[in-house]
């Protein structure tokens, strides 16, 4: 039994209702698009292994949000313990662009992170695929505007995805990993989880006849 | 003729059968004659249920018609226009001022029929004054709203025919689910629209569509025989819709616990904490102190949606489901009615009896404790990312699987939760059939949890050791098999 750790990250997705949350997490998590997906009530949740550079394995864990509601208290169940957080906007919704700010915001009133000043965020703009008669006019100004604001700007990395025709969705979960990692890493020693087969060990000490559980 | 004909055979018949009671048609839904009987009829069911309140055809006429002209008022207020025209015109429900469209008619005549059209007793604005501690929250504009709604309603039931066919009836069909919500949230500020609340109405829709016809305007029909094919009668069905929705989500205590305020929607999950530890206090400790799951990650889904994702994706199920829900006799017998009241919408004549939809939330809890009994033995094995994940895509063709059909499947689970729901003012009683359900469901789990009153949570060390020893075993064993495997 190796005595090595799982590194567990939780990412979490956040921005609001029909910029693509589901369609991001299922592209890269499955490699698939559907036209469309049912709105998320609450939140979804999946998992992927995945090897960051300098060959360490990870386990990614992807909370999907809905994006409609915020909840006050019921958000810290969500947010708890999480290693970086996504804020997705949709690049024809303006209104979704401006309202990173208030998600991030959102995200560091309830998770209650040690380090809001430098936890680790990512800006994702999804649906570039769609014609570009659609996007936000002067997008890129606009987005200069959000992130590099001198009073609480968003100056973090930025990408520009299509979770339909599969671009860029890897890269940015590739850097969302790296980032988590540093986080996870940071906050590693205060963050002990009790391990499962330590535990199975000492109760297998004074084990006694067992019944069967097929 | 012929589906007429056949329509009004089968009412009929029901009638006769039930010898017209309501509450003879309700023991034949939680028994199962109604149910599997060849002359069973969702729509009359859910109407009887939700609108006329009464099986004698003769009372159909009236309840019909009061319920159908709120919906036909409302429809001519001004302030319930809907705003189509000023959505982005690449919506598809964009709709251009200038078009004579049939919708955009009966708006146009809205908009300038300036004499407001007053309704004493309006049912859905009874509520509006009670909503006080919700003046922080930022009410949507009309056109928010609509956006809000058309959203959602765009990516309804992906893939089903009668919604996403390319056609312009499919998108009537939408447009029609649009107005319904539009208006209901309007008329009922104190939840608005959340989502969620799509699919409801939604699921309402496609089971009503399929039943509904047009009557045919022939004089060859017996005045008997329309009074009858008035409640089919598909020209009306948003208006019946609309009414049976408000109904449906409003006095059943859905709306107000699940959709109006977070402060009960967590009331509600502690409800459903608290039933847990008291019928499976062993699935309860694993969740909350052994992988310190929290319920509003899942649950939140499964109340909102009355388990419509949960019991599978061709909503056959879910629609047998909520025909128990909706139809089944089960009785308060305590008065714990909660104090909704939104007037007499389409009640005509009879008085509830005592069957009343207010039992939909505490039914809908103990269901998802007995479906959380089902996966026990996984949810013991699994860790904290496994368990969630098995919660969020609940196993459901696994299990119902296991049953000669779905229908067989959802009759023994709503015959599950009414014997909890039976019990509920019971902890012991509650926690002894718990024992049951686990002998039937899990013969080959053999731990359990000495009972406990709701007082004294802490477990003895020796029980949590007994605990995490049977959980190792069982996650090693899972793993080698695995391994093997």
């Amino acid at each position: 039994m190796s005595g090595r750790k799982k590194t567990l990250l939780k990412v979490i997705i956040l921005g609001d209702s029909g910029v693509g949350k589901t369609s991001l997490m299922q592209q890269f998590v499955n490699s698939k698009f559907s036209h469309q997906y049912k709105a998320t009530i609450g939140a979804d949740f999946l998992t992927k292994e995945i090897t960051v550079d300098g060959g360490k394995q990870v386990t990614l864990q992807i909370w999907d949000t809905a994006g409609q509601e915020r909840f006050q208290s019921l958000g810290v169940a969500f947010y708890r313990g999480a290693d970086c957080c996504v804020l997705c906007y949709d690049v024809t919704n303006e209104k979704s662009l401006n309202n990173l700010a208030s998600w991030k915001d959102e995200f560091l009133i309830q998770s209650n992170v040690a380090n809001p000043a430098d936890f680790p965020f990512i800006i994702i703009g999804n649906k570039i695929d769609v014609d570009e008669s659609k996007k936000i006019a002067s997008l890129q100004k606009k987005l200069n505007n959000v992130t590099s604001n001198q009073l609480g700007g968003l100056n973090y990395p930025v990408f520009e995805t299509s979770a339909r025709d599969a671009i860029n969705v890897e890269p940015a979960f590739e850097v969302v990993a790296k980032m988590a990692l540093q986080q996870e890493e940071l906050n590693e020693a205060g963050n002990d989880v009790s391990d499962d087969y330590n535990d199975a060990i000492n109760i297998h000490l004074e084990s006694e006849s067992s019944s069967c559980m097929c | 003729m012929l589906r007429e004909n056949e329509i009004i055979s089968k009412v009929l018949l029901t009638v006769d059968q039930y010898k017209g009671k309501v509450s003879s048609l309700r023991t034949g839904i939680s028994n199962d004659t109604y149910l599997r009987s060849e002359n069973f009829s969702r729509l009359l069911l859910w109407k009887v249920c939700l609108i006329t309140d009464s099986l004698n055809i003769q009372k159909w006429d009236e309840a019909l018609s009061a319920s159908r002209i709120v919906y036909t008022q409302i429809l001519k207020r001004p302030d319930m226009a809907i705003p189509w025209d000023q959505l982005e015109p690449d919506n598809v429900f964009y709709i251009p001022r200038k078009t004579t469209r049939r919708e955009t008619n009966t708006i146009k005549k809205v908009i300038n029929n300036l004499e407001r059209v007053h309704i004493d007793d309006d049912p859905l604005t009874a509520d509006n004054n009670k909503q006080g501690n919700h003046s922080n929250i930022h009410l949507p504009t009309d056109l928010e709203l609509l956006e809000i709604i058309t959203l959602d309603i765009e990516r309804i039931f992906p893939g089903n025919e009668l919604f996403h066919a390319p056609t312009t009836d499919a998108l009537n069909h939408r447009r029609t689910l649009v107005q319904i919500l539009y208006i209901w949230s309007k008329c009922n500020p104190s939840v608005g629209y959340k989502q969620g609340l799509h699919e409801l109405l939604g699921l309402v829709y496609l089971n009503l569509w399929r039943e509904s016809i047009e009557i045919p305007n022939t004089n060859t029909i017996s005045t008997d025989d329309l009074k009858i094919l008035k409640l089919y009668n598909v020209k009306y069905l948003a208006h019946d819709l609309f009414s049976m929705f408000n109904k449906f989500v409003m006095q059943s205590g859905i709306g107000p616990k699940y959709f109006e305020s977070e402060q009960e929607l967590f009331k509600s999950i502690q409800t459903f904490d608290m039933y847990l530890l008291k019928v499976d206090q062993l699935i309860h400790y694993n969740l909350t102190n052994k992988l310190k799951l929290e319920s509003p990650l899942w649950l939140i889904r499964y109340l909102r949606l009355l388990l419509s994702r949960e019991l599978g994706n061709d909503l056959e199920c879910v629609s047998i489901f909520w025909d128990k829900l909706i139809g089944g006799n089960c009785s308060t017998t305590s008065s714990n009615t909660s104090g909704i009241t939104i007037g007499n919408i389409g009640i005509g004549g009879d008085k509830p009896n005592g069957n009343t939809i207010t039992t939909i939330p505490d039914l809908l809890t103990f269901s998802v404790i007995i479906l959380l009994i089902h996966i026990k033995t996984d949810l013991i094995t699994s860790d904290f990312s496994e368990a969630l994940s098995l919660l969020l895509h609940y196993p459901i063709a696994k299990i119902s699987g296991k049953y000669s059909s779905k229908a067989d499947f959802i009759s023994k689970l709503y015959k599950d939760a009414v014997s909890l729901y039976e019990r509920r003012d019971n902890d012991k009683k509650l926690y002894e059939y718990g024992l049951k359900l686990n002998t039937h469901y899990n013969p080959n789990l053999k731990i359990t949890m000495s009972y406990r009153s709701s007082e004294e949570v802490e477990r003895s060390k020796e029980e949590k050791l007994k605990f995490e020893k049977l959980r190792m075993e069982m996650r090693l064993k899972k793993k080698v098999k695995s391994m093997m495997g």
